[in-house]
């Protein structure tokens, strides 16, 4: 049961915005720097892309979902730490340990994950076609339906387990976030449930056809 | 998840249609005296409540949007002016508590209000701490009413709130369910422990509380609140655009929200309805369910069959 409405949500939006505004406009920088670094790997770039993503779910967590959301909705406490936890893996995993490259894929994974990243950076175009202005508006990096997309985006572009693992909050985040959306029509978010599903499926297959491929001998 | 969307063009396009050449009970909310609206009286002690109650699930979950809050604000006036008192929230409802606390302090005269608020957590010390809180956000007034919101933990707060109430910290304390969930066992709470209130969903779709809760409510001498007499709204979709059946004003209900309305407070062991609303004009139809007459007995099988068809 959802207790607020789209007017309350969007109206949060603005205010979170507002109170934020130079740091939406570092989110969305960083998200196309994640982007170019993703398609013009060099030694590291793995690293600073997988600290990038764990920046913008940490912040999301502590300072979207315990900060603003908090107030209207008490299950944002479990959420805001289940993209703490997100954040902290990728950091884990991506930045300490190194397990995530990241390179342009060729086939359904590239065009899947390019048109999520498009997806995820006209959020706030697709915002104003439901009819909301500045500064009500989603923006990559700093909410949670388009940081979604982008990080799916990204995890198409690299492969292995540790995708697949950092891929789990997301899927359920966009799973519950999608059912909400449903109801309150905000259906940018509901499109971004589906594409991230479809980015998981493709994540999985892509991990059952490197278990198939010969491996080297 | 409940549904929010209300077909606002359909509902003020057939209250429209209704008040043409029918009675118009709503009128100017300043004829809705205090002697006007239908009152009930709560069984424990005879202390007369008004029929309709406002309740605050999403409605008044607004958070720090001040132009949000200045609208709730003048809900919050519609409904006190109209003769309402019962003010129904919960912690679980966001920032709803806050935002009634907000808007009470605002009001320009200290009106009259029976304020009830539900505690919504484990653990008994959870609940003290969380009961306080919601004080607090209130305006520091004592409640009249404490409610165990969704029977969570409710035989260690029915402890607290016993005691409180003897103390004097609260004045009735009752227990709540929704959406049909749990009748069995609230019905054993009722039948074992003294509560002034019980509140539960009824309405012209949903009416399997009347095979006990109601029943029971009333042989134990226990009040009734109702929580989502229109369905969460989708009893509005149900009659969509279809008009008001003439003969509904016969008990003086000149729109849908008055028919569904009437048709929950005419049950004889209901105290309180509490439709939520986050608009003014919504609120004046509800409250002008509380004037005129009741349906009877064999019209309320009128209204059943004619929903039913709808």
């Amino acid at each position: 049961m959802i207790p607020f409405t789209a007017e309350v949500l969007f109206s949060l939006y603005g205010r979170y915005n507002m109170a934020f505004g130079p740091v939406l406009a570092i989110g969305f920088a960083l998200c196309l720097l994640a982007l170019f670094m993703a398609l013009r790997p060099f030694a590291g770039s793995g690293r600073a892309i997988s600290a990038i993503l764990a920046v913008f779910w940490i912040w999301i967590g502590a300072i979207f979902h315990f900060g603003y959301m908090a107030p209207l909705n008490w299950a944002a406490w479990i959420f805001g730490a289940f993209f703490i936890v997100q954040g902290l893996l990728l950091a884990w995993l991506g930045g300490a340990r190194g397990r995530l490259s990241f390179h342009g894929e060729p086939g359904l994974r590239g065009t899947v994950g390019v048109i999520l990243f498009a997806f995820a950076l006209a959020y706030p175009a697709m915002d104003l076609l439901l009819g909301h202005r500045w500064p009500q508006l989603q923006f990559a990096g700093t909410l949670p339906a388009p940081t979604v997309a982008v990080t799916f985006a990204l995890l198409l572009m690299t492969h292995g387990r540790a995708a697949i693992a950092l891929a789990i909050i997301p899927l359920a985040w966009a799973v519950i976030d999608g059912a909400a959306a449903f109801f309150l029509g905000i259906w940018p978010d509901v499109v971004m449930a589906a594409g991230a599903v479809v980015a998981f499926a493709l994540l999985l297959a892509g991990r059952q056809t490197s278990q198939l491929s010969p491996q080297p001998g | 998840m409940t549904p929010l969307a209300i077909p606002l063009s359909r509902r003020s396009f057939l209250a429209s249609s209704a008040a043409l050449g029918t009675l118009c009970v709503i009128g100017d909310a300043r004829g809705a005296e205090a002697g006007g609206m239908l009152r009930r009286p709560i069984p424990s002690t005879g202390e007369q409540i008004p029929a309709i109650g406002m309740g605050s699930w999403i409605t008044f979950n607004v958070g720090d949007d001040e132009g949000l809050r200045a609208q709730r604000l003048e809900v919050m006036k519609t409904f006190l002016a109209a003769g309402g008192t019962l003010l129904d929230s919960s912690p679980m409802y966001g920032s709803s508590e806050e935002v009634l606390g907000w808007c009470l302090k605002r009001l320009p005269e200290k009106p009259q209000t029976f304020r009830a608020t539900k505690v919504w957590t484990m653990f008994q010390s959870w609940g003290v701490t969380q009961m306080q809180k919601s004080r607090e956000l209130w305006g520091g007034e004592r409640f009249d009413l404490i409610q165990i919101h969704n029977m969570l933990d409710w035989e260690n707060h029915l402890e607290t709130l016993k005691a409180w109430k003897a103390e004097g910290k609260v004045r009735y304390i009752g227990i709540t369910t929704s959406h049909g969930r749990r009748h069995r066992d609230l019905a054993k709470a009722l039948e074992k422990e003294p509560f002034d209130f019980v509140q539960f969903t009824y309405n012209v779709a949903d009416r399997e509380a009347e095979e006990r809760l109601l029943p029971l409510a009333a042989e134990r001498r226990i009040a009734v609140i109702i929580n989502r007499p229109f369905q969460g709204g989708s009893l509005f979709e149900a009659v969509g655009n279809k008009p008001l059946p003439s003969w509904a004003s016969e008990f003086d209900a000149a729109n849908w929200a008055q028919f569904f309305l009437k048709f929950v407070v005419s049950h004889p062991a209901v105290t309180c309805a509490i439709p939520a609303t986050s608009r003014v004009d919504h609120m004046k139809e509800n409250m002008g369910a509380g004037l005129g007459r009741l349906p009877d007995p064999e019209m309320r099988k009128r209204m059943i069959r004619h929903f039913a068809d709808v």
